[in-house]
């Protein structure tokens, strides 16, 4: 048992603020912003450099065969410098189901580039509800003449900076499946919604998208299985970046609390002010160790299936509840100018907000918690 | 970093288990309730885990122990508490006193005090607090006169000492030897035999129960000069110094973890109004809540323990666990009326009472948890001060 960081996980980590105070910048932050593309080219190279769309694949594809624990100790600095980027929903949703798919000719061709990052891939998950995950009706075609895809996905994440859409779908004859359709393939129009998260959530509407058995990397059970593996990586990753966000927070406020003077003395003097931030750090570092728990349940195979669960649902009931208070106390501390555009703080606020709320309501999580740990749904008493 | 148990932590949880099965009477219900049992039996206890070397494990081989690995030690502390705590009155002797005695004792302080220690056949309580001195110990007024012939007089009085009427052997005494000094100078430790004429044991009557606060007044109380530990007037030092070897705390946390699945059990078993208590959305939620918090705070202490392993000094990481694992406890404590409802408020003693009784002693006890060894807002100072860099209040 040992809860400090391995040197790999220290590298990357050393590596991740190197570039964040080498390259980046609450300025850097705003003007990426106004620009709506979601990926700046010159900090998306940085990030290709260091080898970070592939930490994690297989290295028969180019990856690095790292840790998800690698992956998260990047994805922390990179939160704590309010550096959004599509790692991931590019990582957890496309590169890895594509990877723990069947070979096929469009997948085996698309993920040396995903490694690579020179072509970038997010998955188009949510239904128009912003809840279901696949369409009502399949979509209608068959294997040999291809499907019309024609609906909408939304809370898309990056679609419009995207190359390449892996679309959560139905097909007719087929069923559940995971179809790679180009970004900028005909009849596919995106846009990205009026949010305050700081980074692109697209709305992704198709019109009679054609595509054929050549397009479909997964169907059936496995479909199911690889989105759901895929998005407990997610919810570890995202978990990890909601911490650095939060991490982030704490350091402004702080900063402030030690600065700003009333009454004769730092604010941060004062044990209730000082207290609120305490109680947030205390968050971001339970909240913190849950993930590497649950980093460490994916990477390993000590845990059952339903012990991962357990810790997968844990962390992000835990990071839900972490942005929450994390929020709350930093903007109490801050006061009028925490609310200000050109105060840093908001830049990490609607940051850890949008992560929080993509993550999934937190009641949903708290029900897979109270699963896991054996509550029993059904209303009568079963005798045993 | 890496969360695996290494084989022998779990063979030795596996062997704890079994112990308690075997040795815990049915009767066993912790260290505060009216039973003249409890002592007898913790005596016994300490004895039996003595015979097995587990006793004082942690302890340098030098003076008995086995130099044992914080990681094991964690699974002693973890499986003793979440029992309530068999070990009684003597786990002070253990975690405190003794490596106390051991780093700052005489060799022959060392040589009268730690083999009753190891053994499991003494018990000591603590004299730090007074009615003027809780969280701020250095306004600590009880006097120690030292004689002419060397000995020290005692004068004064210390409250909330716990265990003082079980009876205890000997008192772990703070008191002010330098009459004109204030504040954290002149303050030694005395080791005083509770047998001493002059020295008045008084329970005081609290919700928790009986031998959980006392006072203990020093009247004309004579201490030998062999009973002052270390060095006069430099007893905040070694209190400071001290601090380093109890960090851990008392892992709240495991007794939340031991709460869950005996909460599931009765939830899932427990019809209300025509279904489960496990059906029921509030309490499916409560119980989830609680276990993210008590996930947390373990790992918080297991940082701890990380830390020292690392050779840091983990001030900061320790005050954030002690916080979080006291709150944790709270936290279960509400839980079980929220689930359990009026029923909760029954004693062990009632048939009717879910979970025997225990929901309303972890309750007083949680009340207890942010208060003891230390309150959670001398943590908060702490991190705020020494973690976040915030500047002193005031």
């Amino acid at each position: 048992m040992d809860l400090t960081y391995d040197d790999e996980q220290r590298a990357l980590a050393q590596a991740a603020r190197a570039m964040a105070s080498r390259e980046w910048s609450p300025q850097a932050v705003r003007d990426l912003e106004a620009t709506g593309t979601g990926v700046a080219p010159g900090l998306w190279k940085s990030v290709c450099a260091l080898g970070w769309p592939g930490l994690v694949l297989p290295a028969e594809h180019g990856g690095s065969d790292g840790r998800i624990a690698h992956l998260v100790a990047v994805l922390e600095e990179l939160g704590a410098g309010a550096m959004s980027t599509p790692l991931p929903y590019s990582v957890a949703l496309a590169a890895l189901p594509l990877a723990w798919a069947p070979p096929s000719p469009a997948r085996d061709a698309l993920l040396p580039h995903l490694v690579e990052g020179n072509c970038l891939a997010v998955c188009a998950l949510l239904e128009a509800d912003a809840d279901s995950t696949r369409p009502a009706d399949p979509a209608p075609g068959d294997a040999t003449s291809g499907w019309q895809l024609t609906g909408v996905k939304t809370f898309v994440p990056y679609a419009s900076a995207a190359d390449m859409l892996v679309v959560v779908t139905s097909l007719a004859g087929l069923g559940p499946a995971l179809a790679l359709v180009p970004a900028r393939a005909d009849g596919v129009r995106i846009r990205n919604l009026d949010a305050f998260a700081g980074e692109p959530l697209c709305e992704v509407t198709f019109s009679e998208v054609r595509i054929t058995v050549e397009n479909v990397v997964a169907t059936g059970a496995q479909a199911e299985a690889l989105l759901s593996r895929g998005r407990e990586v997610l919810a570890v990753l995202l978990s990890a970046q909601a911490v650095g966000l939060c991490a982030g927070a704490v350091r402004v406020a702080t900063r402030h609390a030690s600065e700003r003077v009333q009454f004769g003395r730092p604010i941060g003097a004062f044990q209730a002010v000082a207290n609120r931030l305490v109680d947030a750090q205390a968050a971001i570092d339970g909240c913190r160790l849950l993930v590497h728990r649950a980093a460490w349940s994916l990477d390993t195979v000590t845990d059952s299936p339903d012990e991962r669960a357990l810790h997968v649902a844990t962390v992000t009931a835990a990071a839900a509840g972490m942005t929450r208070t994390v929020v709350a106390h930093t903007h109490q501390t801050l006061g009028a100018l925490g609310l200000t555009l050109e105060h840093d703080l908001q830049l990490f606020t609607r940051r850890a907000k949008s992560v929080e709320i993509l993550l999934g309501r937190r009641a949903v999580h708290l029900e897979a918690v109270a699963s896991a740990l054996g509550l029993e749904p059904t209303r009568e008493a079963r005798r045993h | 970093m890496d969360f695996s148990e290494s084989p022998a932590d779990v063979e030795f949880r596996a062997q704890l288990l079994e112990l308690l099965r075997e040795q815990l009477p049915e009767w066993w219900s912790g260290l505060f309730a009216e039973d003249e049992r409890i002592i007898p039996f913790t005596r016994s206890f300490c004895a039996e885990l003595a015979s097995r070397g587990w006793l004082t494990m942690s302890w340098p081989v030098e003076f008995g122990g086995s130099d044992s690995d914080l990681w094991t030690q964690r699974v002693l502390r973890e499986e003793m508490w979440s029992n309530q705590e068999p070990r009684g009155p003597q786990y002070m002797n253990v975690n405190y006193i003794g490596p106390m005695i051991m780093r700052f004792g005489s060799p022959e302080q060392q040589a009268r005090f730690l083999p009753p220690m190891s053994s499991g056949n003494v018990i000591w309580t603590q004299g730090f607090s007074e009615p003027d001195a809780g969280s701020d110990l250095a306004a600590v007024s009880t006097k120690a006169l030292r004689q002419p012939d060397g000995s020290f007089v005692v004068n004064g009085s210390k409250i909330w000492s716990s265990y003082a009427d079980a009876p205890a052997d000997w008192c772990f005494l703070v008191a002010r030897t330098d009459p004109d000094s204030a504040r954290h100078r002149g303050l030694s430790i005395l080791l005083v035999d509770m047998a001493t004429p002059g020295l008045t044991v008084r329970p005081i009557e609290s919700m928790i129960g009986p031998r959980e606060f006392n006072e203990i007044f020093f009247d004309d109380v004579v201490v030998p000069a062999d009973c002052l530990l270390g060095e006069q007037d430099q007893a905040w030092a070694m209190i400071m110094a001290g601090l380093a070897l109890e960090r851990a705390g008392v892992p709240w946390y495991a007794l939340v973890e031991k709460l869950i699945p005996a909460l599931v059990a009765h939830c899932n078993a427990t019809v209300v109004a025509g279904e489960t208590l496990a059906s029921r959305p509030e309490v499916r939620t409560a119980i989830a809540d609680l276990h993210c918090a008590a996930a947390a705070a373990r790992l918080l202490s297991y940082r701890v323990v990380s830390e020292q392993q690392a050779g840091a000094d983990a001030t900061v990481e320790s005050a954030i666990a002690i916080m979080t694992s006291a709150l944790a406890y709270q936290q279960a404590a509400q839980v079980c009326f929220d689930v359990l409802g009026p029923v909760a408020m029954l004693g062990h003693d009632d048939p009717a009472a879910p979970l025997g009784g225990i929901a309303r002693h972890h309750w007083m006890l949680s009340l207890a948890s942010t208060v003891a060894g230390g309150t959670v807002d001398v943590q908060r100072n702490i991190v705020a001060q020494r973690g976040l860099g915030l500047p002193k209040a005031g």
